[in-house]
Order: structure tokens, then sequence, then C-alpha cells
């Protein structure tokens, strides 16, 4: 458009550093505007728990901002508030990530307080009940009232019979009440650690000194000893699973989803395309059929998990009252049968790539994206320059390797089913049924 | 015609937006949602190509376009890659300048409008605000749904969309921005296109008059079975964004419930645990809005909620404000602007509102200077004229049955209950 464009988007500078602690550093400097985003990821999260403790990894993520050794109760968020700055958090299955966006001029205000945090946290009995009732608070809010939540818990109970990915993030709720102060001291000491983080800025910002400072603010926290994970595998689905909710909702809601291969997976990309061939725009396959031409929904999206482990691609729609899941599950059966049969075209394949490009650069325009792409691939597959490799490969992807994938991966025996179907009876309690 | 240019390369990715003024409020009563719907049929086929013409078009360009109905403006805004601009501004020229308006969309998007009425029944929150203007702002315009209601929806005539079409379609008074990777002479050249597209006339929109306090509480149950929570809305009118006090009154609504060392998220969530979220905003509108207090208690803990959250609005008003807050409010606004601006995209959209909420030029640069210069003494002022905890509205969407009895022992003023499905 104009001659001082930039001709390639991916052109990120990132400088990175080890501290002799263990701590990863991340740094991309970018003058669009005078902020900067610093975000700490834990590689710790629901995948890390196990039966009877789930929910600690997003409990814990609420804890961590409360009182520390030298900063009393409230001290964090007001001082971040003062210099004008957001905090935000957040967990999933592989990491737990803590966000500060703030002007500029305040970086060094957010590394003193993060380094604090990571390695003077205090715990007592009144933090985590007070905590664990807003957690709690939370989990209603987000699956036992929310109709979607309530379908992906069963979908992932479902599909996941042995691997850790079958527990829900926030943890069931018998399993939030019976968290001790105990749990969440050696949870904390053991994963929140500077070698089990890495610590990434983006903004505007000048990288050798911030270095300086990481290294002034991080470089005395000792490591630990990380335990060494086992990783389950999960045992090949071999037939088709259902469940059905029943919830007051005013249509059916239905979400069909595949095992899928893990981020890392060289399949991973064909899938991907396949999914924005399926979803990826109005003109897209089973958006046109299913919301233009047959309007048998008013909405249907899709997610392929960017997990570290084999996870889920996942097909979610809104019926149409009046329509029945039997009638859209006709329809995508056989548009996934169309593009498992043969590769896409070549028109269709441009516009994928197109739409892929342009979600791309709008996901690394501001600080704060550049930090959770960054720091989610250093978090989940363990080097941020993936980002700029599978942003690549997708790009490359042929048609005859999206109509492979569609083959291996969306096959009904690979498949699970969770409906919701309206009435206003009266269900099971709070999500302790899995 | 009036051009607003944000020009930033850092990224390859440009926004286009037409925008007119004059938005949902200006429905006809019965014809709520016309505007939206209008504006939105106006993407369903123009110039020949069809609605799946089009689409194809805009994924081929990689490109997003959407018309957006506010209560003051109504407007069409797209995002492409740079080197797309132009062809994404080709589209756009062809819908506003020749839409086809065909009987077979309209009738698609009647359906689909009611479809999405459905959907919007599954989620509490947006249950409780649909019903929180309407109980707060009753007799104004603002206080009618923008989205339609079924019964408005299915008065709705392919007609009286192109009636609106001819009506509201025009250079007059035509806003056209440009944000990103464009540079000012093809923001130009663009702009000309689109402006050509349409004829030179169009019907100027009145704008309504401020909303009228109400006087005494209300209070409405929007009943749903099965919630294990409410999701709660308490609040009343606010004044309009040009207006000297909105500045004083968002100060006192962070120093209340905007930030999470707040008063609300202190006494509910730090100290009780008794929502995940408790918060206090006030809207922004050419003549009015409304201030919002909302919390997600659980059911058991609804009424307690109530009761304290009305208490603490009584005692910020009666008490004001403490010097640390204010000083801690105004760094937190002033410092937080910098994210309001940090895209060339936020910049135009803000540049856009400043004009249809009737802001001088500079509200964009004078912001964070207005911010540190208020006082005390304002942002109490300001309290007082504008929050009355006595006139509260209050819209609970909870299961009733158990929970009415228990809401009557409070002072909430006259109680109704409304099915959650209700029009």
């Amino acid at each position: 458009m104009s001659p001082r464009a930039k001709s390639d988007p991916l052109d990120l500078r990132v400088e990175q550093q080890l501290l002799a602690n263990g701590l990863r550093v991340l740094i991309c400097p970018s003058a669009a505007a005078p902020v900067v985003s610093v975000q700490t990821w834990f590689r710790v999260g629901s995948r890390h728990e196990r039966e009877g403790l789930t929910g600690i990894a997003h409990l814990f993520e609420h804890l961590m901002f409360n009182r520390t050794e030298r900063l009393a109760a409230g001290e964090f968020d007001r001082l971040m508030e003062q210099a004008g700055g957001d905090t935000n958090a957040s967990t999933w299955t592989d990491w737990t990530q803590y966000t500060d966006n703030l002007p500029a001029d305040r970086l060094e205000l957010a590394l003193r307080l993060e380094a604090e945090r990571m390695q003077r946290l205090v715990l007592d009995d009144e933090v985590v009940e007070s905590e664990r009732e807003v957690v709690m608070n939370e989990r209603r809010f987000r699956v036992e009232d929310d109709v979607e939540g309530a379908i992906s818990e069963e979908l992932y109970a479902r599909a996941f019979t042995q691997h850790p990915y079958r527990w829900p993030t926030i943890g069931w709720m018998r399993d939030i009440r019976a968290i001790t102060i105990a749990d969440a001291r050696a949870f904390y000491r053991t994963h929140y650690a500077p070698n089990n983080a890495t610590l990434v800025i983006a903004g505007a910002c000048e990288p050798a000194a911030v270095l300086r400072e990481i290294e002034r603010r991080y470089g005395r926290i000792r490591p630990q000893v990380l335990p060494t994970e086992t990783i389950v595998v999960e045992p090949e689905q071999t037939e088709e699973r259902r469940a059905t909710l029943v919830r007051p909702v005013a249509a059916a809601r239905a979400c069909y989803a595949w095992k899928a291969p893990a981020q890392g997976d060289p399949d991973w990309s064909a899938l991907a395309l396949a999914h924005t061939v399926l979803l990826g725009g109005a003109a897209a396959r089973l958006y046109r059929r299913l919301v233009v031409d047959d309007e048998l929904a008013s909405q249907v999206g899709g997610m392929l998990t960017p997990f570290a482990h084999p996870g889920l691609y996942e097909l979610f729609v809104s019926l149409v009252r009046g329509h029945t899941v039997a009638e859209v599950e006709q329809v995508i059966d056989e548009e996934v049968a169309r593009l498992s049969a043969a590769a896409p075209s070549a028109a269709e394949l441009t516009r994928a790539r197109t739409r892929l490009e342009t979600e791309f650069c709008v996901e690394l325009e501001t600080a704060d994206g550049k930090a959770q792409a960054l720091g989610h691939y250093d978090a989940t597959l363990g080097d941020h320059r993936l980002l700029r490799e599978q942003h690549a490969r997708l790009l490359a992807v042929r048609p005859e390797e999206i109509s492979r994938a569609a083959a291996r991966y969306l096959r009904k025996e690979r498949r699970t089913v969770v409906v919701a179907e309206p009435s206003g009876e009266v269900v099971d309690d709070e999500g302790d049924d899995a | 015609m009036i051009l607003l240019h944000e020009e930033q390369h850092e990224v390859p990715l440009a926004e286009v937006s037409v925008v007119l003024a004059g938005g949902a409020a200006a429905d006809p009563v019965g014809k709520e949602g016309l505007t939206a719907h209008a504006s939105e049929l106006m993407l369903r086929g123009a110039a020949g190509r069809s609605r799946n013409d089009l689409d194809e078009r805009l994924d081929e360009l990689g490109a997003s376009l959407d018309a957006s109905v506010s209560m003051d403006a109504v407007a069409w805004s797209g995002r492409c890659l740079s080197r797309h601009l132009p062809a994404l501004c080709e589209l756009l020229a062809d819908a506003l300048g020749r839409p086809d308006l065909a009987k077979s969309e309209h009738d698609k998007l009647v359906r689909e409008e009611l479809a999405q009425l459905d959907d919007a029944l599954d989620d509490d929150g947006t249950l409780a605000a649909r019903w929180f203007d309407r109980l707060a702002l009753a007799g104004h315009p603002y206080a009618r749904p923008s989205g339609g209601t079924k019964a408005s929806l299915a008065s709705l005539t392919r007609d009286g969309a192109r009636a609106w079409a001819t009506r509201r379609l025009g250079q007059a008074g035509l806003l056209v921005g440009f944000a990103g990777d464009v540079d000012a002479g093809t923001a130009r050249s663009l702009a000309a296109g689109l402006a050509a597209a349409l004829p030179g006339r169009a019907e100027t929109m009145p704008t309504p008059g401020a909303p009228i306090p109400r006087h005494g509480r209300r209070t409405l149950i929007v009943d749903k079975p099965e919630r294990t929570q409410s999701q709660i809305l308490i609040g009343g009118p606010a004044p309009a964004r040009s207006d000297p006090d909105f500045i004083p009154l968002i100060v006192a609504a962070a120093i209340f419930g905007g930030t999470f060392t707040s008063r609300l998220m202190t006494e509910v969530r730090v100290k009780r645990g008794w929502s995940y979220g408790a918060s206090c905003s006030v809207g922004r509108g050419r003549t009015g809005a409304t201030t919002r207090i909302h919390l997600h208690p659980s059911g058991e803990q609804t009424p307690k909620a109530i009761a304290l959250v009305l208490r603490l609005w009584r005692e910020i008003v009666d008490g004001g404000v403490t010097r640390a807050e204010l000083e801690l409010v105004r760094g937190w606004l002033r410092g937080r602007w910098a994210f309001e601006l940090d895209t060339p995209g936020k910049r135009l959209d803000r540049r856009i509102d400043a004009l249809h909420l009737g802001l001088p030029n500079d509200d964009l640069a004078a912001f964070p200077t207005r911010v540190a210069e208020v006082t005390r003494a304002e942002v109490e002022a300001a309290m007082r004229r504008w929050w009355h905890p006595e006139d509260a509205s209050i819209v609970v969407t909870a299961t009733a049955r158990d929970l009415v009895p228990r809401l009557k022992r409070l002072a909430l003023g006259e109680l109704a209950i409304v099915a959650y499905d209700a029009d």
C-alpha cells in the first residue's frame, strides 16, 4: 500500500537470554506505541495436576495477587494501578501466565513486583479461603450457568480417558473445595521457580537496559529441582462417544470434537488449514451450508487446540430453533467426507492462506499480542522461534496435505459429540459428576 | 464529507470506516432494529454480486466488512492486509451505493436476527443488560433495544429497509476514516471514491433529548430456571459524554468499581469472595447514558450482596472520596489512556466517537490533562448530581422462585418478574 509498509509482518526482532538460574528472557522491542507488555509464563497448567487436586493451578493464579514478604495485601495491584497499568492472568492446560500492560516508562515497576512475587509470596488460610470462594463463583459463572462451558467440560471428560486434559482447568467443584494451604505452598515451591518460567517483554523498550534490570531483579532467585513429568499417552479412540445434557436453552447446541495432533506435530498445520477451509470466513464450506444456505445454525465456530500434547479439533454449533442435531450432523458428515476425499480448490487455498496471513498480522499488532504469541510458543513448544516457523509452514501447506489430514483425523471413531438440548427440567448439580 | 486518517506502518494492515450520525435511537417505535437490519442488509448483495459472491470476494481478500449500530451512529467498517484496501473499498462503495436489498435476503436476515435473539437468551449477563436499559431509561429512545425485539423484527419489511437506505445514505454528514498502513494521498483518493458512490443529500436524524431521571427504586427479576448464581446490574441515568460532569463521574466510577483495588472489588470479592467480579462503569452517549454496577454472586449470596452494594453506593455519595483514592485513579486513567490509543484503528475509533458525541477537536489530546485536573470537589458534586441509590434501577437474572421472598425483605422498591424469554 505504501512504500513505508513492511513487506514481512514477521520481521520481529527478539532478543533472547538465559539467566544463570534458568529464567528464559525474550525481549521484542517495538516503537509502535509508548507502552510495554510484561508477561511471565510458567510452564505449569492443569495437565500437571492430579486427580483429587484439580483446579490448583488456576486457584494458585488467584493467590499470586496477594501479599508478599515486602508488599502488603493489595499493594501489588495498587502500585500497578497508580502507574496506569492493567494486570491480568490466565491458566490453561499447559501453562499459567501473568500479564502487566503499562506505560513504557513504568516497565521497571513491573519487573520489581513480578520478581518479588516469584520468590516471596506469603500464603495464609484467610487468603486461600477468600480466593476459594471467588473461584467457586467463577466456576458457577463459567460452567454451571454457562451452556458452552458445561458442554466443553463434558466433552473433555468424555474425549480423554487417561490424559490429564480430561479434567477442566478450573477444576472440579469438589476438588476446589478440598485444596489446602499445604497444597498451595507445595505447588508454589515446586512450580514457581525461575527455571520453570519465561519472562517476555514486548513494546517500547531498549533491550540492553531491560536485560540489565532483569538480571538485577531476578538474577538471585534460586532455581528449584523441577519434577519430572510422566507423559500420559491417551489410548487411541476406536469408537464415537456421545453425551446429551439438558439445559434451559432456547435451541440446541452441539459440539463435535475429533482427536487432533499436538501443536508441534507436522500434521497440525495441515489440519489448521482444513479448519480454515471448513470455517474460516463466510464463504467457507461449513459456514456457508449451515448458516447461509440451509439456515440450520445461527452460529458455528471451531478451534484446533494449541496444546503441547495431542488435543482436539472442536466444532461448535448453535442450532436455529426448530432444526435438529441430526440435520446438522448430516451436513458436517458430508462436508468432512468431501474434504477427506478431494483436495480443496486453488481458490479455496488462496482464501485460506490470505485469511491466516491477515489474522497473524492482527494477532501481532499490539505489544500485548506480540508477548502473548511469543510466550505461548515458548511455554507450549519450548521455542519462541516456532511462531515464525509454524506460520511459514501454514502458508506452505499443499492442497493434498489438507485432504490427507482430514481423512486421517476427522474420522467418526475419533469423534466425541456433546449436545445440549432445551428443557425446563432440573439437572445435576455443580458439575461433580464427571 | 469529513475524512479522518490515522497513519502507521508497523503492521501491513489497513482499516476503513464509513459512519453516519444517527443510530438505533432514531428507529421508529415498534420498528426497533430497523437501522441494524437495513445497514446489514446492504452487505447482503450489491452491484450484481449476490451475497455469496460478496462473501467469496471478501474471503479472497482475507477481509472483514461489518455493519455496526450504536444509539448515536451507524458504521460500516472493514479491515484487511493493506495491499487489498482498494479492492475492499470497491466492495464497500458498491454496498453503500448500489445495494440489492433483495426480498429473499431481507427475509433470511430477519430469520437470522430472530435466531440471534434466541442465542442471547443463553447468556445471563446479556439478558440482564438487555432489560437494564429498558428499566433505567424507560421512555427514552436509548432504552429501546438496538437489535430489535421478536415483535419489531417481524414487522420490518424490505420496503422499509429500502426507504431507510434512501433516506439515510448520502454525502452530507458522511464521515470516512482510514487507519493503519495507508498514506494520506491514498486515503483521500479512496475516500473520494466512497463518497462518489452515494447521492448528495441525506436526511439528518434528530438528536434525542436527555433521559429523564426516575424516582424511587424498582427491581426486575429476569426469571430463568436452574441458575446457581445471579447476574446483577444496579444503576441509573448518567450524563452525556460532553457534559462537564462526565469526567468527574468516570473518576468516581473508577474509585468505586473500576480497578482491582476499588471499593466494590475490595468489599465484594477480596474480603468476602462473593463474586468473581464487581465493577462500576459509566456509559458514553451523545445525550446521556447509564451508570452500571455489575456483580454476579451465587443465588444464596444475592440478597446480602445487593444490600451491601447499595450501602457502599450510599456511603461513597454521602462520604465522598479520599485524596489517596483520587490520586490513584487519576494515575490509572492517565496511564491506561495510552492503551486506548495504541493502534491506529483504536485512535480512529476514538476520533469518530468524539465527533458523534459532540466533543471538541482536542478531546483525545486533552483527556489525560483533564483527568489530572479533576478535583475531589468536582467528583463529589458529580456523584451527588447523578448517583441516587434511593432511585436505583435493579435487574437480576436469576431463578425467581427462591430469591423473591428474600429480596422482598430488602427495600428494593417495586419488584416485578419477567420470564427470561419474554420479548
